[in-house]
């Protein structure tokens, strides 16, 4: 009896994410239709996805993005992760706040803080100027660096937190038992701590990985039109050019991109789970 | 293992170096103290160990002997004093360039790294050539009977092949001392005996100094050379494991160091030397065996028995000294002995152990029994401190 | 291991890195420029404007009656979902069902969106419901993201849980249902409003999702301040920008606040519990204590007592 109702969810849930499992392009075009009808405009639309470059440009341009802004991500955020874990447990709490605060206001907020931080007459350049480290201003906004900027900022607590969460877990004896055995302090970290905290890694990684290829909101805000991201791309498609079959058919081949790293997050979430 | 004993004094057995003042002391912790904020966790510790001993720190949780193993592996450095390793003062130097090794509580094996790896791990720190390290971790390997295993992770290890990993992985090194924190408390109780034996063997092998933090006095006055009795940061009393429980040198160590009765009292004279004492908690006089000099009377002092030291009479002994009437209040079977709590007319409990050496259980002392104890003045410990 | 003090410089460039931008959005929220870039000395001008703004005010209101409704459904939802994760064991759809839970977590925004869309638009065409894209499209489909975010919420409070707990409520002759809601959900409550709270959160956040399955006359706030805001700077963006933050920063202070104290309460209490422990094992009762602890329990250290 009391089954019933989550069933009843599952029911509810596969309905809804049943249009991301099968090419959500078809009900557009053969509700009415035979079946064979849509088989041939779906070919046709991939088709024309490999034959233009924009789009092939726009796919690489995402995929280069979002991993350089991951390991840039990584860079950042293991040593905060880190600082967080090894401080003493009455302050952890507190820089964690510190992390995840910043988080609770709007993320579009917080993109556009950035537009009027680097824009030409904005906080930044007039900092430098002050400081006598640059003589005119800087174009910031609008160019790559901006969109790696924007990407960093907005996804850096997905990658701290679950860094920390590993790192948090490692038992200290073990650094305490590497140097006890000779290891000098940076041997004890890469023997020990960072092949043990490949769990966050890896889950980090992907939790910033895995938005940041789609993302759409940055790059369109601090971002230029010569460096444009899938997001947009499908964007474009679907509202500006009002071409349903081709959008759809950039987000399936966004999501086949994605079903790997997607997969393995899922995989290592499971994981997790399960052992805690 | 052979030690340089000092062969001028022929009065001094060769297995107790302690006793010589012109031995040198192996490991010395000189007037350490170490202090987290406000809590003293070690005051004044001084503390002498001497090569090839099995050193055990016995105490309570919380007396501080963790603190002082790993202020010797240099975790921590103390807030007072010095330690020295083999001459060497090591007080402040930083535990990867210290000559000892530690076991862990709980073993500490890298999860990552396979058995292999983990016990070649402190060779390849310390820059070993590949094929000794190859040749040495084997033979450590075959010290502890893990051969068949070095490619397992420790997660496909039972409890007792840890711990030998952990052993194995600390001995490699060949430490001048090699310290192990409750090496024996993570097993189950058949493999801990077992342990025990096989730890005292590979220590026998390889004639490196250990020193042993544990909880557990049965597991101390098996395995030690010397036991140090600690308290809330103190040590309270150094020997051997029969010195220890035959001659507790205070309260602490005389309640802590399995069951002790004990009488307060006051001393009430001297002869042929023994003290005479006066317990309000016993109506006869206290007398015990002692080789000092004579306290003045009026001195508040304990006078301790051990259950197995009192004898069980059925004829009454109203007047004799050492001895008392009494009601069996409790009573434990364990199949060789037999574990009583009697109780005395003025309320006194008294813990006292029968071997059982006959068979017949209609002749058990049982419930509620009247019975009479008594002990000898050379069963008894007086206690001052 | 690296030196703490290190890593604690880093920590504090990371921190000041994220606070930068906190910061400008609300210095210059009182800039009494027009350009907002450019400081022109302070002002309350655009909280004026701000609250004068009969769009923004409106967008705001339906923003918040989604998030209510989105919320609110999906802590429903999510519960019953992740105990259906929880507790069920390995049912055979298990996987997919589970899949299907965590997806909305980590797929592009573009993507739930579009997905969305289209099944909203299949949906009207076989069902003829939703009839428009509006306001309920938008519910709908914070619904459905919302509902993942409670569930992974829900779902690992329940697995960390004592099943104990609800077997012994069981052993004590509590039917299945009572259990339920005797046992497991007081407990679960703290991750259930913790779960309301990210859902709310995260519906006020979504502009991409909304931005797919919104229609005309059901622009939320983030849709207005994103129109607003992709030309140019907006002055009064900072302003509500700043009352955001102040309302968040002033709730994350005192949920800290209760939970430190009742933190410490908690310690507190297992100490005096301790301590009376302690008291009762004063050192005359040791003796006794010693007996029944360690040798009752374990003839082995007599033996060797009395043999040593």
């Amino acid at each position: 009896m009391f089954f019933l109702i989550p069933f009843l969810i599952v029911l509810k849930i596969s309905l809804a994410d049943s249009a991301l499992a099968r090419p959500p392009f078809t009900p557009l075009l053969t509700w009415i239709d035979a079946q064979h009808l849509s088989l041939t405009i779906t070919i046709g639309n991939y088709q024309y996805l490999w034959q233009n470059s924009l789009y092939i440009r726009a796919y690489l341009n995402s995929l280069m993005i979002a991993s350089i802004s991951t390991v840039l991500c990584l860079l950042i955020g293991y040593p905060m992760a880190f600082a967080i874990a090894r401080a003493r447990t009455e302050w952890r709490n507190i820089m964690l706040l510190m992390v995840m605060l910043p988080f609770w206001t709007p993320f579009l907020l917080r993109v556009y803080a950035w537009t009027g931080l680097l824009d030409q007459n904005g906080l930044i350049n007039r900092f430098l100027e002050w400081a006598h480290v640059i003589s005119s201003p800087l174009t910031m906004l609008y160019t790559p660096f901006a969109v790696y900027l924007g990407i960093i900022y907005s996804y850096l607590p997905f990658m701290v937190l679950p860094l920390y969460a590993t790192l948090e877990r490692l038992d200290a004896t073990l650094d305490d038992a590497a140097s006890d055995l000779g290891a000098r302090p940076r041997s004890v970290f890469f023997d020990i701590t960072l092949p043990l905290s490949m769990p966050g890694i890896i889950a980090g990684s992907l939790l910033v990985f895995i938005p940041a290829v789609g993302e759409f909101v940055i790059p369109d805000l601090l971002g230029s039109d010569s460096n444009v991201m899938i997001g947009r791309v499908l964007y474009d498609e679907f509202f500006s050019n009002r071409d349903w079959p081709t959008a759809s058919a950039v987000a399936i081949a966004l999501l086949v991109a994605l079903v790997v790293p997607i997969i393995l997050f899922q995989y290592y979430q499971g994981k997790q789970l399960e052992s805690s | 293992m052979d030690v340089v004993r000092n062969t001028a004094d022929p009065d001094i057995p060769s297995d107790q170096p302690w006793l010589s003042s012109s031995e040198t002391p192996f490991i010395e912790i000189r007037n350490v103290s170490k202090q987290f904020g406000s809590f003293v966790a070690l005051q004044n510790v001084n503390l002498k160990i001497y090569k090839g001993e099995l050193f055990s720190l016995l105490g309570g949780s919380g007396c501080g002997k963790t603190t002082l193993l790993r202020l010797i592996a240099g975790f921590m450095m103390p807030t007072q004093g010095s330690i020295i390793i083999d001459g060497q003062d090591m007080t402040n130097v930083p535990p990867h360039l210290r000559p000892v090794n530690m076991m862990f509580q709980s073993y500490a094996l890298f999860p990552h790294m396979n058995v292999f790896n983990n016990i070649a791990y402190g060779l390849k720190k310390e820059g070993v050539a590949k094929a000794e390290i190859k040749e040495r971790v084997e033979d450590a390997l075959n010290l502890v009977q893990l051969r068949p295993y070095a490619t397992r992770k420790p997660h496909q290890l039972s409890g007792g092949q840890r711990q030998r990993v952990a052993l194995a992985r600390a001995l490699v090194k060949r430490p001048k001392a090699l310290l192990l924190d409750e090496p024996l408390a993570a097993l189950d109780k058949k493999l801990r005996e077992h342990t025990q034996y096989e730890l005292m063997n590979i220590q026998h092998k390889v004639g490196i100094t250990f020193i042993v933090v544990t909880h557990d006095q049965e597991e101390a006055m098996t395995l030690s050379t010397r036991i140090a009795v600690m308290d809330q940061g103190q040590v309270y009393q150094v020997g051997r494991p029969t010195e220890i429980y035959e001659y507790p040198n205070c309260r602490f160590t005389a309640d802590f160091i399995g069951t002790m009765t004990i009488f307060e009292g006051r001393v009430s004279g001297f002869s042929n030397s023994q003290m005479h004492v006066q317990s309000p908690e016993l109506s006869n006089e206290l007398l015990v065996k002692y080789m000092g000099a004579p306290l003045p009377v009026g001195t508040s002092v304990g006078v301790a028995i051990r259950p197995e030291k009192i004898v069980i009479s059925p004829q009454n002994l109203h007047d004799r000294p050492n001895s008392v009437n009494a009601k069996v209040r409790d009573l434990g079977y364990f199949g060789g002995v037999t574990s009583y709590r009697m109780v005395t007319d003025s309320g006194k409990l008294i813990s006292v152990n029968l071997t059982n050496v006959g068979r017949d259980i209609n002749l058990k002392i049982d419930w509620d029994a009247e019975v009479h104890l008594s002990w000898s003045a050379d069963a008894a410990i007086l206690l001052t401190e | 291991m690296k030196r703490p003090s290190f890593t604690l410089f880093l920590f504090m460039a990371g921190i000041v890195f994220l606070y930068i931008p906190i910061l400008w959005l609300i210095v210059y929220s009182f800039n009494k420029s027009q350009f907002v870039p450019l400081w022109g000395g302070f002002s309350f001008r655009w909280y004026g404007v701000f609250f004068h703004n009969a769009m923004m005010m409106a967008a705001a209101k339906r923003s918040l009656e989604i998030a209510l409704t989105a919320a609110s459904c999906a802590v429903v939802l999510g519960t019953m979902a992740g105990y259906a994760l929880a507790r069920m064991g390995n049912f055979r759809t298990r996987w997919l069902f589970s899949g299907m839970i965590t997806a909305p977590l980590v797929m592009p925004d573009v993507i739930t969106g579009i997905s969305l869309l289209l099944m909203f638009i299949a949906m009207s065409t076989f069902l003829g419901w939703p009839k428009n894209r509006g306001m309920t499209t938008i519910a709908l489909a914070h619904i459905t993201f919302c509902t993942s975010y409670v569930t992974i919420v829900v779902q690992s409070r329940l697995v960390a849980m004592d099943r104990a707990l609800e077997e012994a409520a069981m052993d004590l002759g509590s039917t299945p249902f009572r259990v339920l809601l005797d046992i497991t959900l007081p407990i679960i409550s703290p991750a259930m409003l913790s779960g309301w709270l990210l859902a709310f959160t995260m519906s006020l956040d979504d502009l991409v999702i909304s931005t797919f399955v919104a229609g005309p006359g059901s622009t939320t706030l983030p849709l207005l301040i994103y129109s607003e805001v992709k030309l140019d700077v907006k002055p009064d963006v900072n302003a509500l920008a700043t009352i955001v933050i102040t309302v968040v920063t002033i709730g994350t202070v005192i949920a800290g606040f209760i939970m430190h104290r009742r933190e410490k309460k908690r310690v507190r209490d297992e100490q005096m519990a301790f301590s009376e422990i302690e008291n009762y094992r004063s050192p005359s009762m040791r003796n006794l204590n010693i007996m029944q602890n360690g040798e009752m329990s374990d003839g082995k250290s007599l033996s060797v007592e009395t043999t040593v």
